[in-house]
Order: C-alpha cells, then structure tokens, then sequence
C-alpha cells in the first residue's frame, strides 16, 4: 500500500508523490527505538516470547493504517526495567508523530504503544546474541570445511 | 520556397540522463531498488513518451530525518522546469515513488 502525499492537478501537468507504508514503518520504528526508555522493538508474541528484534527489522514491531483523516500507528516495545511506563507512552507517542509528520507530511491521528516486554539490564540479551553468533560461525565452518 | 521538412525526436534516454543529473542535486534522496554506491538511471527512473507528453515514475529511497515531501516536491518542480527548458517537450505527470529509508 502507498499513501499519496501530494497530488496535484492544477498544474499542466499531473503530479504525484507516493510514499510505501513500509516508509512510515521504518520512520515510526526508528523514532521509537531512539526513545530513551525504549529497550528495543518487540516482533509481537511468537510461541509466547516477545522476541528482540534488531536495527536491521526497524519496520517490525510497528503497523501502519491510513486513511484520509490520517495515519493510525501501533508500535510494539519492550522497555527498559525502571521506566515510568504512562511517562514513556508519551514520549514515544510524541518523537513518533514528530517524526512521521516532519518526514512525511502525513498527518498522524494515533499513536498505540503496546509494552510486551520488559528489559532487565542487558547480561541477558547479549549473551544471547553472542551465542547465536556462534551458532552462525560453527555452521559456516561446517559448511566451509 | 518551402521550409525544409524533418523529424526532431529525443530519446528516452536523454530524457533519463536529464532527470538523474537533477535528481543529483537534490539532497536527502537516493535512487530506489538498488543497494549500496547505485547511481541514478534506468532503474530507479521510468520513461514514458506518449501523445500527452512525457510520463516520469522515479523510485527514490529517503534518508532519515529529511523531510522527505518537501524534497520530493522540490524534485519534481526541477524535473518539470529542466525538461521543458531543454527538449521543450510538454510533461503530462511525475510520479515520486518513496520505497524505503537509509539510516545510519
């Protein structure tokens, strides 16, 4: 799907600018993760884990509905242990509308914060991380030798 | 004694060529479907010559934090100026197509 921002036909010729949803995913996301209290984005409950996502799956962890009053946004969150939850819905819900209406023009009617995690220091996570890395290195030197 | 009599015609590619050195000039956008050092050019620019006029669709990726409708605003007012400046043919629509944002 593509929203148009800026058709116009009183010029003498048609013009129009279309951007993807994809677009206001990734703009909505990266706003969102960039909040201080955001630990990262959530990929939504898969098998009953809220599952960490990446820099690189930005436009996951956000929906995106248009229509012609506006842009409707979900965002899913896991937060850092500590934070006022009510505090930081409106920081994110902010620095999302900021950031989707100042790079797009598209006016942004709801912002939802959905929490479906929370992040106790990062010992967890990392380990995690560096024990899929090495999952990923012994295959490639299976498969290498 | 008559005028002599001929056909004047301008390829798509010129016309291809004309809309990357613009879109050159614009900053904040890149050209769309491709990765990495890409540059302007078929790919990411489509041209139409039809009775109407010259038909553009460009497909451009956006960096973030640019304000990606006024550039793309900015972009087809220069196409549209350029290309009846030089070919004097008439443009019938320009057609900016966001696909994606470069962060980092």
């Amino acid at each position: 799907m593509e929203t148009t921002v800026g058709e116009r036909g009183e010029k003498e010729f048609k013009e129009a600018v279309e951007i993807a949803d994809e677009v206001i995913q990734v703009i909505a996301g990266i706003a969102a993760s960039r909040t201080e209290g955001v630990a990262a984005m959530s990929g939504g409950i898969t098998d009953g884990i809220a599952k960490r996502l990446g820099r690189k799956n930005l436009s996951r962890g956000v929906k995106v509905a248009v229509n012609e009053e506006g842009a409707k946004i979900d965002v899913y969150i896991i937060a850092k242990c500590g934070t006022v939850l009510t505090d930081l819905f409106r920081e994110v819900q902010k620095n999302v509308k900021n950031a989707v209406e100042g790079m797009t023009g598209i006016t942004v009617e709801e912002v939802n914060v959905y929490t479906q995690g929370l992040s106790f220091g990062n010992e967890e996570n990392s380990e995690e991380v560096e024990e899929e890395k090495q999952i990923v290195k012994a295959e490639k030197s299976v498969e290498g030798g | 004694m008559g005028e002599v009599q001929g056909k004047f015609a301008i390829s798509d590619d010129v016309i291809i060529s004309l809309v990357s050195h613009v879109l050159e000039e614009i900053e904040g956008l890149s050209p769309g479907s491709s990765s990495g050092f890409a540059r302007w050019g078929k790919k990411s620019i489509k041209v139409k010559q039809g009775e109407h006029g010259v038909n553009i669709e460009v497909r451009v990726i956006a960096d973030y934090g640019v304000a990606i409708h006024k550039a793309a605003e900015e972009a087809v007012e220069k196409i549209s100026s350029r290309i009846q400046d030089i070919t004097g043919l008439k443009v019938s629509e320009i057609r900016i197509r966001v696909e994606g944002v470069n962060y980092e």
